[in-house]
């Protein structure tokens, strides 16, 4: 009786839990495309994106399916003057890459997944700057990007955090539910 | 079976990325219209998000100047000062240049004009350097307009939607901008282009010539998207010798930006 009549209060909050980490990331999106206007831009190009897609792909990758990616990546793309398809492709790429060691990953230490990011975050930068380079026929590495380097790896704690505690809002998905029932009787 | 359309769904959308990508690198036109349709689309968002930041960055501005204000006051009157000699000298040039025209008989080409639009937000990458203004084809903005700041060039319009355009910057390395440089009162024909950061190059300058420190930078008109004349910046020396411009514009203290509009006949800047 009491379950009947919680049940849409319930879906209700389970839903409101799932629109905190899609606003959180939404935030990060616009953060990714406008720069704050008293920051040096060096230090604000943190690629917030990449690093919720990273996240996420640990830790939760239903939350992000590939079609949503597609479409904020293309969105960055369009408003950031990057050419079209570019962002989207970095962004799908990394997820499959860190889809490929997810079990790996998920076991791991924050320091491993920290390393972890570091590595995909200079792939992303590899292929931005083969893909520039096929624009303009020259391989140029930006004076500023040993600064936004460091800026990202240095944030990424902190995005990760932001990141983590809109994770702990998030109803436990069926399946890591009956693992943990399977604990608790083994036990 | 899941785990399959899933991994089916990520390669499609994955090889789709790609071949937009191709496409855009290939034929940068042909996805033209569907960046400007995003960016009026996504403009009332941006403006919401960018007045608050907007509005902080002018608090922190305003309370970190009040330490010097007394400093900056004390430059500004020494400033009035020389510009009220100058402000003579252009009266008196001023008469001068009419008078010599009324003797030659010079005709006089159109007045440039303009229209006056905000800055969107500021979309700079490490690759890109960019910013999307609050004006577009529905205000008479063209692809290819220059675009000036209160005390110089900012760049050219790229990309014209009807609400909103993109300006491409000076500082991007696919800037280039016919200049002058005043050697002395001798101009000297170059090209400025942009390397991805505050400080522009200088090309195409004779081997030998001596171009001295702080020497002034103006626009040269050829090439016909720059009126002529317009201020760009200042040449600076480095210790070791290397020469780099500093332009007079600054992007995060500007609010507002003129683009110039299409006009019949030749225009020229006054």
């Amino acid at each position: 009786m009491i379950d009947i009549e919680n049940r849409p209060l319930e879906s209700f909050l389970g839903m409101a839990r799932f629109v905190v980490s899609y606003a959180i990331m939404a935030v990060f999106w616009v953060l990714d495309i406008i720069q704050i206007p008293f920051v040096p831009y060096e230090i604000f190009d943190v690629p917030f994106t990449l690093i919720c897609v990273f996240y996420w792909t640990i830790y939760r990758p239903t939350l992000l399916p590939a079609w949503l990616i597609f479409i904020v990546g293309i969105g960055i793309d369009a408003l950031t003057m990057m050419p079209l398809g570019l962002t989207a492709l970095i962004l799908i790429g990394a997820q499959k890459l860190v889809l490929l060691q997810r079990r790996y990953l998920m076991g791991q230490t924050f320091i491993h997944i920290w390393a972890g990011f570091t590595l995909i975050y200079a792939l992303s930068i590899a292929v931005t700057a083969l893909v520039f380079a096929l624009k303009g026929a020259d391989i140029i590495l930006p004076p500023s990007l040993m600064v936004s380097t460091a800026t990202t790896l240095l944030a990424f704690p902190f995005v990760a955090l932001v990141l983590h505690l809109g994770h702990k809002l998030l109803p436990i998905p069926e399946t890591q539910k009956s693992i943990q029932l399977h604990r608790r009787r083994t036990i | 079976m899941v785990r399959v359309s899933y991994a089916l769904t990520s390669a499609i959308f994955l090889i789709g990325s790609v071949a937009i990508l191709a496409i855009s690198l290939l034929s940068p036109l042909s996805v033209e219209g569907v960046r400007t349709s995003l960016m009026d689309m996504a403009a009332p968002v941006i403006h919401t998000v960018n007045a608050p930041l907007r509005y902080v960055s002018d608090l922190v501005r305003n309370t970190s100047g009040l330490a010097s204000l007394q400093q900056h006051n004390a430059d500004l009157k020494e400033e009035n000062v020389r510009l009220k000699e100058w402000y003579l000298k252009a009266r008196t040039l001023q008469t001068e240049n009419t008078e010599l025209k009324t003797l030659l008989n010079l005709k006089s080409s159109a007045v440039q004009r303009f229209a006056t639009a905000e800055i969107l937000a500021d979309t700079a990458s490490p690759f890109a350097k960019s910013i999307m203004i609050k004006a577009g084809q529905d205000d008479g903005i063209i692809k290819g307009a220059a675009v000036i700041g209160a005390s110089g060039v900012v760049g050219r319009v790229i990309e014209a939607g009807n609400k909103t355009s993109r300006v491409l910057l000076l500082s991007d390395m696919n800037s280039r901008i016919p200049v002058i440089i005043d050697i002395d009162g001798q101009p000297l024909n170059a090209m400025l282009a942009g390397r991805n950061d505050d400080y522009p190059n200088l090309h195409h300058i004779p081997e030998g010539q001596i171009i001295k420190d702080g020497a002034h930078i103006v626009t040269s008109g050829l090439g016909g998207i720059y009126p002529r004349g317009l201020a760009v910046g200042q040449v600076r020396l480095d210790p070791n010798g290397t020469m780099h411009v500093v332009p007079y514009i600054d992007i995060n203290e500007l609010t507002y930006l003129q683009i110039t509009l299409p006009e019949a006949g030749n225009a020229v800047w006054e």
